[in-house]
């Protein structure tokens, strides 16, 4: 709850500073308000579960998520400071929006009643219909935002209607009453009807086929650390708040979303690495490749319990953690050559060996191979699904994960190969506080994926 | 003495690191020294355990760097495994691994990208170790995608064309296909014993799996699938060939002494588990013998100098399957050692050779090369004579092994494993005397170019030579009075069986060694008549200009055109097809389609996503629809 | 309870219907008003069924939520106007395959 109140107070901080004159640190400010919150929120809710007024449960579920959420919006301000001294976008209008969003998120993780659920979903998504569209002479921009607006609404209109159904089957918004409902009345159409359209607008949410349509799109037309923040954020907190909602509404996961889940998940896996495949626009292949990624991610809703729970947080953070670094070399590589191309990338290797350092990690991380903390996210994914008894979707999973190493690695071999030799671009380097983070983040890619206990024991305590 | 273990891999790891990111602060000429020091100093290491090994006084252990994985009752460690068999292979990669590196710094000497070269290399030698060293197949598997990288990123060296990009391509896909095998009998393995660790799967299978039962067969297969990727086997080996883009350096190390010998490794550590399964035993030795013979046949008309190499490669690596599925992965083993000494050997003097000739591959223009390259022709003499198996140089002995072992088998697997030696040996020697022999076909700007390589260069050759002469004297059979040290080496704790005792008479030994010897020798005549005598250059278009020769040939041995028209023409008309026919068409074509399968799908996909926004807006409701009917349905 | 659900679901089938057939913006956004409202409908209905307040609550939460998202929708939408002097969605194709 605290963390609620602190993100949007220093949310309104960031709008209202042009007018008090903190323009100048603002960035500062922001960050120490959220390493303050951070460690505020760990401090007072862990290991002390408490419910708000019916309508929020602040457990260790979500300590844990709202840092990982909290965490990812730090670490997005600090890589995207550098496309906001350059004065490219008014910063805090920006950074307001981008904190209401995570406000939004840390509702996803936590809500307890399905009128918070529809909050926060929509709390997340509306600063990002802005965002989408805040570079406002670019046509592809505003129709990133324009599409990601009419299917967000649209699929919004769907969630609605799944809660509707949901509380004409069973006369609450509350998820622990609808739980004892579910235990006691198996077969009702309204209440499977509801349940169904509940878990295709998540589908849609984390981008599952066939309701991924939106998401290419939106990811290539927005501006990049915006796609960044989508990519890395949003899913992850769509993705926490799927399982948090099937954990607390349901006190087994119904046969008919179980059954959903997973053929999405099949459809997911093909077609997100498949297409990616064909691309060759890196921003594309980034935003497909978290189309197959969120295939995956499904095959963990139906498995509860903590070993559920800890490898969702374990694939959770390596994904978050190797996209942020990914979307960051994106944004340097198009400022330089015009578009984000994977011709732009040659010689990457050799004109800035860090940033390519930094790509070839997270796309090792992202394609799953060790010893990166991506291969871990998988290796529990597997074996977790395997002993869950879905061995055909583990077989596509596995499938669908070799293809997209062929993605992964075109982008690496381009960077380590070219023909001209080319020098040092010192234009190209980044800043401190920029450099400091991405050694943080290659080195926490390095550490989760050696020693991976470290989050599958703090998984445990969730 | 334990807690030094993890020296052996972080010291080439080290070197990687210092090398990729300090690149701009370390001399070009320096590099190569500090990438050797790392992998000489990481071979020094092993050899305190590989000394003791080999007086038989090593005690197997376990170090544990770390815990994992802890997943509920499933536990994995990170953790190197050091026996006998694990301590044989980090010896052959670091040793031969600092000699090759010795040679790069000469060989590589101008090239602009000598320190990233150096740092690759480094890394490769890294993940080979983790790959041998590991305790369980996950650390195996993290070494397997390793050293995969660093092959594409060498191949990709001296990237400057499409071809290559083709190259890296088909090697890819094959990869993968080897990689899903691999992978899913692991998670089959992982779900049926609940462990990883080779202990415990080793120990547990016999209980869990029936011998013979269809499981333990799907298991063994899909890792035997993994071993055909990255071993180079039927139908996954049209990479390897390819691969040869990179330096020759590189083939030597990569494609030809260690990383192909992956999966050999693999198998021979999980050899209980293959022999609860005899029918993926038989398997392995068919596609084992496929591979000798096909890739033998395409390489009697190759040109290039490195592709003879790499098809021989191809037919060797055919040979260790072969003894691998007729059960004997201790005499695999030994081919793998005798082979990694003749062949990093080979393609090291062809790289001399290459130097020499600047950058010249073909050997329809080289010839006489012998009074110009007096070092390299000798070693290359060796190598030659080693892997055509003569007497007593590395290559008889462990050739001679598995022949013995077929002929126990059966009589015909006998015949087909020396029709493929002597296969072997004729494309060898026509390379040999093509290129050493006869006089010089370059042209005149090449022939003052011509000159021995430096001393870094010949010493690893010298050394290799050396090893390639006396190499299979470790392993001498019960008929030459030995003892078969090196069966029994690594038999210590049971952990790879013995064979039991020959069944064949000594006599029958000493005739069948002789026959095979016999024929060898007369292969190695008639190509020396052919090539040497006959000045018999193939030229452009090959059959015609051998018909020419012969015509034209004063000598009229008319046993010459008969051998000619019953096993030369046949030969090359074997060879021809499976060349351009099997292997163009059908595994190219196969590789090619999963290729455009997959990109035919993307492309189907890219076409939905049309860009308007009421599509996507019925796509969504078609989903709900969908999905709500297929809830009724069920 | 049947002529209700129905009428529900009609008007939100006419919403989503708008969504896939209409090109103009304007009313595509009005189609996204019918489907929510359909809902708003569908939660009073449910509301007076099971004799709980919750339901209406929920339609002003509702409420004040479309709003919010439609004043985004309509800014959006001049921003479009001034960029392509027009607010058809079939010229807002370029970001595809």
């Amino acid at each position: 709850m605290k963390a609620i109140i602190f993100t949007s107070a220093l949310g309104i901080l960031a709008m209202i500073s042009e007018i008090i004159g903190l323009k100048k640190i603002i960035l500062p400010l922001l960050i120490v308000g959220l390493l303050l919150t951070i460690g505020v929120n760990i401090y007072t809710e862990w290991n002390y579960t408490q419910v708000y007024y019916g309508m929020m449960l602040a457990d260790n579920y979500y300590v844990a998520f709202s840092t990982v959420l909290l965490s990812i919006t730090v670490l997005w301000l600090l890589l995207s400071s550098e496309s906001y001294l350059n004065e490219e976008y008014n910063r805090g209008d920006h950074y307001a929006l981008i904190l209401f969003s995570t406000v939004g998120g840390l509702l996803l993780v936590s809500f307890n009643n399905l009128a918070t659920l529809f909050m926060g979903v929509e709390i997340l998504s509306i600063p990002l219909y802005i965002l989408a569209g805040s570079d406002k002479n670019n046509k592809y921009s505003i129709e990133a935002s324009i599409k990601y607006f009419l299917l967000g609404s649209f699929a919004t209109g769907i969630m609605l209607l799944g809660i509707a159904l949901l509380y004409g089957a069973t006369g609450t918004f509350d998820l622990g009453l609808i739980a004892q409902y579910n235990a006691k009345n198996m077969d009702n159409t309204l209440y499977y009807g509801g349940t169904l359209l509940l878990t295709l607008s998540f589908a849609f949410k984390v981008s599952a086929v066939p309701f991924h349509f939106w998401a290419p799109d939106v990811y290539t037309g927005a501006p990049t650390f915006i796609t960044a923040f989508m990519s890395a954020f949003v899913k992850v907190a769509a993705f926490a708040g799927f399982y948090h909602f099937i954990q607390q509404a349901y006190l087994s996961i119904p046969l008919p979303m179980e059954n959903t889940i997973i053929l999405l998940s099949g459809a997911t896996i093909l077609v997100g690495n498949i297409a990616a495949v064909y691309q060759t626009d890196m921003k594309r292949i980034l935003a497909f490749s978290g189309i197959a990624q969120a295939g995956y991610l499904l095959l963990l809703l139906p498995i509860q319990g903590e070993l559920g729970k800890s490898s969702l947080l374990v694939y959770l953070i390596a994904y978050g953690i190797a996209n942020l670094p990914a979307f960051y070399v994106l944004y340097k590589v198009s400022r330089i050559g015009g578009s984000t191309n994977l011709e732009s990338f040659e010689g990457l290797g050799k004109k800035q060996p860090i940033l390519a350092l930094v790509l070839t990690l997270s796309m090792i991380s992202l394609a799953g191979l060790p010893p990166a903390a991506g291969f871990f996210g998988k290796f529990y994914l597997f074996t977790l699904s395997i002993n869950n008894g879905y061995l055909w979707s583990v077989l596509i999973a596995v499938i669908g994960s070799l293809i997209s190493i062929y993605y992964y690695f075109k982008v690496i071999i381009r960077m380590y190969t070219s023909t001209e030799s080319t020098t040092g671009d010192s234009s190209l380097s980044p800043s401190l506080q920029v450099y400091v983070t991405l050694v943080v983040l290659l080195v926490s890619i390095l550490i989760l994926g050696l020693f991976p206990d470290i989050l599958v024991s703090i998984g445990r305590l969730l | 003495m334990k807690d030094f273990v993890w020296l052996i891999p972080t010291l080439p790891l080290a070197g990687f690191l210092i090398l990729s990111l300090f690149k701009s602060f370390i001399p070009k000429g320096l590099s190569g020294y500090l990438a050797t020091l790392a992998v000489v100093s990481s071979f020094i290491v092993v050899l305190n355990w590989f000394i003791p090994a080999l007086r038989g006084e090593l005690t197997p252990f376990t170090w544990v760097a770390w815990d994992w994985i802890n997943l509920g009752k499933y536990h994995l460690n990170f953790a190197f495994q050091i026996d006998v068999l694990s301590i044989w292979f980090m010896a052959i990669i670091t040793g031969i691994g600092s000699l090759i590196h010795l040679y790069s710094i000469a060989y590589m000497h101008d090239d602009d990208g000598i320190t990233r070269y150096f740092s690759y290399l480094n890394l490769f030698i890294f993940s080979m170790l983790i790959l041998v060293m590991g305790s369980n197949f996950v650390v195996l598997f993290a070494g397997w995608e390793g050293v995969g990288l660093c092959s594409y990123l060498l191949i990709g060296f001296w990237f400057k064309n499409n071809a290559y990009n083709d190259a890296a391509k088909k090697a890819f896909i094959m990869n993968r296909i080897g990689d899903l095998g691999f992978l899913l009998g692991m998670l089959l393995l992982f779900m049926h014993v609940g462990s990883l660790d080779y202990t415990t799967v080793l120990e547990q299978a016999p209980q869990v799996f029936h011998k013979n039962a269809g499981l333990i067969t799907v298991i063994t297969l899909l890792l035997f699938v993994g071993a055909t990727g990255k071993s180079a086997q039927v139908p996954l080996y049209t990479w390897l060939p390819d691969a040869m883009a990179g330096p020759t350096p590189v083939s030597a190390l990569i494609h030809a002494a260690t990383m192909v010998t992956a999966g050999i490794y693999m198998i021979t550590r999980t050899n209980i588990l293959f022999d609860l399964a005899p029918i993926t035993l038989d398997i392995v030795y068919y596609i084992g013998t496929a591979t000798a013979i096909l890739a033998a046949l395409i390489g009697l008309t190759q040109n290039d100098i490195k592709k003879v190499l790499a098809y021989s490669t191809v037919s060797q690596l055919g040979f260790m399957f072969m003894a691998l599925g007729m059960g004997a992965y201790s005499i695999a083993v030994f081919h793998v050692t005798t082979h990694a000494f003749f062949k990093a050997l080979l393609f090291l003097g062809s790289g001399s050779v290459i130097h020499a000739m600047g950058g010249e591959q073909d050997i329809r223009y080289m010839g006489g090369l012998r009074h110009k390259l007096p070092i390299t022709f000798i070693t290359f003499l060796i190598g030659t004579l080693a892997i055509a198996g003569i007497p007593p140089l590395a290559g008889f002995f462990s050739k001679d092994a598995i022949l013995a072992v077929a002929f126990e088998h059966s009589p015909i697997y006998w015949g087909i494993g020396v029709f493929a030696a002597l296969l072997t040996t004729f494309y060898m020697f026509r390379m040999f005397f093509l290129t050493f022999f006869g006089s010089f076909r370059g042209s005149d700007k090449q022939k003052e170019h011509l000159h021995e390589s430096p001393l870094l260069m010949t010493l690893p050759l010298a050394v290799l030579a050396l090893l390639s002469f006396g190499g299979g004297f470790i392993n001498i059979p019960h008929v030459f009075g030995g003892h078969q040290w090196f069966s029994h080496y690594l038999n210590q704790k049971s952990l790879v069986p013995l064979l039991g005792e020959s069944s064949i008479s000594v006599t029958t030994e000493y005739i069948l060694m002789a026959i095979a010897l016999i024929l060898v020798m007369a292969t190695i005549l008639f190509t020396y008549i052919s090539y040497v005598k006959k000045h018999n250059i193939p030229s452009a278009d090959n059959s015609e200009s051998t018909t020419l020769g012969y015509k034209l040939s004063y000598n009229k041995f008319y046993i010459d055109e008969i051998y000619h028209s019953i096993i030369v023409k046949p030969l090359h008309i074997a060879s021809d097809t499976v060349f351009s026919f099997i292997e163009k068409y059908i595994l190219d074509g196969i590789v090619k389609s999963i290729g455009l399968g997959v990109q035919k799908a993307g492309s189907g996909i890219r076409h939905i996503q049309s860009g308007s926004t009421n599509t996507y807006a019925l796509f969504m409701i078609l989903g709900v629809a969908l999905v709500i009917l297929i809830q009724i349905v069920l | 309870m049947f002529n209700y659900l129905f009428l529900c679901t009609l008007l939100f089938v006419i919403g989503a219907l708008g969504m896939m057939a209409r090109r103009n913006l304007l009313v595509m956004f009005m189609s996204i008003e019918l489907m929510l409202n359909a809902v708003n409908l569908l939660l009073v209905y449910f509301s007076s069924i099971h004799g709980d307040a919750q339901g209406q609550v929920f339609v002003f939460f509702v409420m004040a939520v479309a709003a919010a998202e439609i004043t985004i929708g309509l800014a959006i939408l001049v921003m479009i106007y001034r960029n392509i002097k027009s607010i058809g969605i079939e010229q807002l194709k370029n970001l595809k395959w």
